[in-house]
C-alpha cells in the first residue's frame, strides 16, 4: 500500500493528466479539422461537356487537392430537359482511381444544345492523416 | 473562492471539449468514450477537492452552462464551411441526449469524488 501522502500525490498526477490529455485531444481536433475545411473548400470536380453532332463528349477532372491522397471512386453525370425537367440521359462509370476521366455518349435528336441542362457529382475517397473519408463531390458541369 | 474558480475553468473545458468531440469525432485522435472517461475523472477531481457537494453541484451547472453557450458561438464560427459528413454526424437529437447523460453521469462522478474522499 502506498502511504496517505504517496496516494494524494498519484491521485494528482492522474487529474492533470487527464486534463492534459482533454486539452490535448481538443486543440488536435480542432486544429485537423480547420485544416482539412480548408484543404477541402479549394477541391473541386470539374465536367466539360462538348456537343458535337449526334454525340456528347465529356471530360471529368478532379483536381485542387493539394497535400491529400485521394481515390476517386466513380462518377455521375444527369442531362437533363431544360423546360420539363425529365432526365434524357444518365452516364456514370467508374473513376478506377484516375483524376480524370472521359466519357462518349449519344445525344437525343431533336434537342437542341441550349435546352440541354447537366448536374452530377463524384465519390471520392480521401486519405489525410488518420482520416479515411468517403465524400461525394458536386460536379461543375460547362457546357461548351 | 480560487478553488472554485479553478473548478469552474476546468469544468468548462470539460464540456466545451466534450461537445465538440461529439462533433469532431474522426478528427480528434482519442475517440469519444475515452474523452466521456476523462471527463468524468475531472468531474471527480471537482467533487474531491471542494469542502461540500453543494459547491461542487454549483460548479457543474454554472460551468456546464457557460459550456454551452459558449460551445453554441464556437460552433458558428469554427464550422462555417460545412462538410457533408459533418451535418450528417450532427444529428441535434444524438447530441441532446448524449448531452443529458453526460451531464448526469459527470455529477454522479462528482458525487463519489465527494464520498470517497480522504477525511481527516
Amino acid at each position: 500500500m502506498l502511504s496517505r501522502a504517496k496516494r494524494a500525490e498519484f491521485w494528482k498526477f492522474v487529474f492533470w493528466i487527464a486534463l492534459a490529455l482533454v486539452v490535448l485531444n481538443y486543440t488536435t481536433g480542432v486544429f485537423v479539422y480547420r485544416n482539412y475545411a480548408d484543404k477541402l473548400s479549394k477541391a473541386k470536380a470539374v465536367c466539360k461537356v462538348r456537343f458535337e453532332d449526334g454525340t456528347i463528349r465529356g471530360r471529368v477532372v478532379i483536381e485542387g487537392f493539394s497535400g491529400l491522397k485521394i481515390h476517386p471512386v466513380d462518377y455521375q453525370v444527369y442531362f437533363q430537359d431544360n423546360r420539363r425537367g425529365n432526365v434524357l440521359k444518365l452516364v456514370s462509370n467508374s473513376m478506377f482511381g484516375q483524376k480524370e476521366a472521359e466519357f462518349v455518349t449519344d445525344a437525343w435528336a431533336g434537342y437542341e444544345q441550349g435546352s440541354w441542362h447537366a448536374q452530377g457529382y463524384s465519390n471520392v475517397l480521401i486519405e489525410w492523416l488518420w482520416l479515411k473519408i468517403n465524400l461525394y463531390l458536386p460536379l461543375e458541369v460547362e457546357i461548351e | 473562492m480560487r478553488k472554485i474558480a479553478f473548478f469552474v475553468a476546468v469544468m468548462i473545458l470539460s464540456y466545451h471539449a466534450f461537445v465538440f468531440e461529439l462533433l469532431l469525432d474522426q478528427f480528434s485522435p482519442l475517440p469519444v468514450s475515452v474523452v466521456w472517461l476523462l471527463s468524468l475523472v475531472l468531474s471527480w477531481w471537482a467533487g474531491r477537492e471542494l469542502e461540500h457537494f453543494s459547491k461542487t453541484l454549483l460548479v457543474l451547472t454554472v460551468s456546464f452552462i457557460i459550456a454551452g453557450v459558449l460551445s453554441y458561438v464556437l460552433i458558428g464560427y469554427y464550422m462555417k464551411e460545412t462538410i457533408q459528413f459533418v451535418v450528417q454526424t450532427l444529428t441535434m437529437k444524438a447530441v441532446s441526449v448524449s448531452l443529458l447523460v453526460f451531464f448526469t453521469s459527470s455529477i454522479m462522478a462528482a458525487f463519489l469524488g465527494f464520498m470517497f474522499k480522504p477525511r481527516q
